[in-house]
């Protein structure tokens, strides 16, 4: 369901050309929970991207759910975003000003949703993250753990096929990395495919498959290898 | 479109400092410009504009031969001998029409009220059709009254409030230096800003009353406009304005003013002709020197002399480029403003925002924006005309028609419409550069990190 062939990345200036991903290959299939791992300026992020439809590619081909999104309009890459992929990102990227509800309600108002629609389905993703009955806080009265749950809760909103996650633990301390990566297990379980950059191989190992990049390249790795990473 | 509404409001609340001084730089603009557009508009409006091609000022160069060459606009008044031979020539107008200044002390019979000194004009009755002159009460006096000088007077609706508190005075008697005098109508003479009927175009004063000329030389009115006489005439300017009626008749003292309506070239053409040949008649009995004697002005004429301030359009034209400066830094401040909003936008367009979406947001927050500071711009515009007006005041020692200025300064829903639309329109191509950078910025760019 999200196929990737002979895909290049290649960030231009004046002076230079960096080649951030070379010819990626990738399927991941429905239901998979993908870490991505690999040294800082690897690429991580730069794949994360493309296959979040953040950033254009030059060569290759990527199928999402089978369309090929190369050259599809600005339009209809943001309703692929909008509908299929649900984003977590490392610094949560709540909206300060706007309470939980509201900050949940944002891609669902992009999307078109009818307020009773929006209503249900905010109340029902922050019911999963257990902070049904703090949503009219703002987002600066949660801890941090809390916080990456609003926005997981946001991510889910959509009933999105993917979450894309990008070092969601990156910025907890090991107790709430803990509980964020049991929350995002369960989601996994429940039929979301998820993939997660993440730079911590104890996370990495709780993924059913794991993949590296490094140098733009990117290869399946075992377990075990992980293992040895982390030490 | 409520959601769309929402995300607005929500933009708008971001950076609060930079939108109240986006309005501000917005306000004082479009309040330099109406300010300045309005009292440019208001000085340049012709009086009577369906018309004022066909009215004519009609003037007779009396002046001897050595005398300097000079503008028309400053050609000699008309005598009373050559205005009394056109009447009684009737060339043929659709409306003839003399007139001298005079001034008087007017009081009512009973001395309920104070006595008030009056601008007024010695005129005859075509003067009130060729004005157009809105009546609120009675009518102009009649031929007859004409004739047989009667002690009638139009009295202007400043001065029926100030005499009888509005109410309809037709019939009733004021005295004119202690002659009764019979009100025959009431008029509204501010639909006329400038004093145009004198040749003066003043914007300060107007005339309060009209009387019959008839009855104005009958019982020697004081004339107060200049006298223009001939070298060896001056000595006698002195007693030709304050009591030598006969001796002023008989002089070749120019003081009437004399417009010519017509009902087209054709008859104005006939006039001309008519009025040169008397001309050139009047030459060879030794009245007239000069080789061209006949000069006319159109009022449309008149208005593009007496309206075009100097002044007043360098400081409009400086309101402009003042406008077009706040303009620039208000897209200037809108850039600042969008950009210290990327990541917000980074992340609508993760979420799945539209190019298309972002640009509405920001456009109906540049259109609310402007909308504010057109809103504030009017009031200070009010203010600033206010103040404009009371420089005029004060210029004019406090000694000018409040309500007669005030026509000058006074907001216009023209240029208000104007000052509006040339805002709205120039805050929109402010905006555009601002908005399409906001718009174009990569959904990634702002998201890294923590």
């Amino acid at each position: 369901m999200l196929s990737m062939k002979h895909v290049s990345k290649i960030y231009r200036t004046d002076l230079i050309e960096t080649h951030a991903l070379s010819d990626v290959n990738l399927e991941v299939a429905e239901g998979d929970f993908v870490s991505v791992t690999g040294p800082s300026g690897s690429g991580k992020t730069t794949f994360l991207n493309l296959a979040g439809m953040l950033e254009t590619f030059e060569e290759g081909d990527y199928l999402l759910d089978g369309e090929n999104i190369k050259g599809l309009s600005d339009n209809r890459l943001s309703r692929l975003r909008n509908e299929k992929i649900g984003f977590i990102f490392q610094g949560f990227n709540l909206i300060s000003d706007l309470s939980l509800y509201d900050n949940v309600e944002v891609p669902l108002i992009f999307r078109g949703l009818n307020r009773a629609e929006r209503k249900k389905r905010i109340e029902a993703s922050l019911e999963v993250v257990g902070l049904a009955s703090r949503m009219r806080h703002l987002p600066n009265q949660l801890s941090g753990g809390q916080q990456q749950r609003v926005a997981i809760a946001r991510a889910l909103a959509g009933k999105p096929r993917f979450l894309l996650a990008d070092e969601p633990t990156g910025n907890l301390d090991s107790l709430m990395a803990r509980q964020v990566m049991d929350l995002l297990q369960d989601i996994n379980k429940k039929g979301t495919t998820i993939i997660m950059v993440t730079h911590d191989p104890e996370l990495a190992r709780r993924a059913n498959r794991n993949i590296q990049i490094l140098d733009g390249q990117v290869s399946d790795i075992q377990q075990s290898q992980l293992t040895d990473m982390a030490v | 479109m409520s959601e769309l509404i929402k995300q607005v409001l929500h933009s708008l609340k971001h950076k609060k400092n930079l939108n109240i001084l986006m309005v501000f730089t917005i306000a004082i603009g479009i309040a330099l410009m109406t300010t300045m557009m309005t009292i440019a508009h208001q000085e340049l409006k012709i009086s009577l504009p369906d018309k004022s091609d066909n009215v004519h000022l009609i003037m007779l160069d009396n002046r001897e031969l050595d005398a300097p060459v000079q503008e028309v606009y400053a050609m000699p008044r008309t005598t009373y001998k050559d205005v009394e031979n056109i009447f009684s020539s009737n060339p043929g107008t659709l409306n003839l029409v003399r007139l001298w200044e005079t001034r008087f002390i007017a009081e009512p019979e009973e001395l309920t009220v104070r006595p008030m000194r009056l601008n007024a004009s010695a005129v005859n009755n075509q003067l009130f059709d060729l004005m157009e002159m809105p009546f609120i009460y009675g009518n102009a006096w009649s031929l007859d009254d004409q004739k047989n000088s009667k002690a009638v007077i139009v009295i202007d609706k400043t001065v029926n409030d100030a005499f009888f508190g509005g109410a309809n005075s037709v019939g009733k008697r004021i005295l004119i230096e202690k002659k009764p005098m019979t009100i025959v109508g009431v008029m509204d003479i501010s639909v006329h800003p400038k004093r145009f009927q004198n040749r003066n175009f003043s914007t300060r004063r107007n005339d309060q009353a009209f009387i019959p000329y008839t009855f104005a030389l009958e019982n020697n009115l004081n004339r107060v406009a200049r006298i223009a006489c001939p070298k060896n005439q001056t000595a006698n300017n002195r007693l030709y304005r304050n009591n030598d009626v006969a001796g002023l008749k008989a002089s070749e003292c120019g003081f009437e003013v004399l417009w010519a309506e017509f009902k087209d070239k054709k008859q104005s053409d006939a006039f001309f002709t008519w009025l040169n040949a008397y001309a050139q008649k009047n030459k060879e009995m030794g009245r007239f020197f000069q080789d061209k004697i006949v000069y006319a002005l159109s009022l449309s004429q008149m208005m593009a002399f007496y309206g075009d301030n100097d002044w007043t359009q360098t400081l409009a034209m400086l309101s402009y480029l003042l406008f077009a400066v706040c303009i620039v830094n208000t897209s200037g401040i809108m850039l600042a403003k969008f950009q210290s909003k990327a990541k917000l936008v980074s992340l609508y367009r993760a979420l799945g925002a539209t190019k298309n979406y972002i640009v509405k947001i920001h456009f109906f927050e540049v259109i609310i924006i402007s909308f504010i500071g057109i809103l504030l711009g009017l009031v200070l515009s009010k203010l600033g005309l206010h103040i404009m007006y009371e420089i005029a005041r004060y210029q004019s020692d406090y000694l000018s028609d409040p309500k007669q200025l005030q026509a000058l300064y006074s907001i216009d829903w023209n240029m208000i419409i104007r000052a509006a639309s040339i805002t709205t329109f120039s805050v929109i191509a402010a905006g555009i550069y601002p908005i399409w950078r906001i718009s174009n910025l990569a959904p990634a760019s702002q998201l890294r990190g923590a």
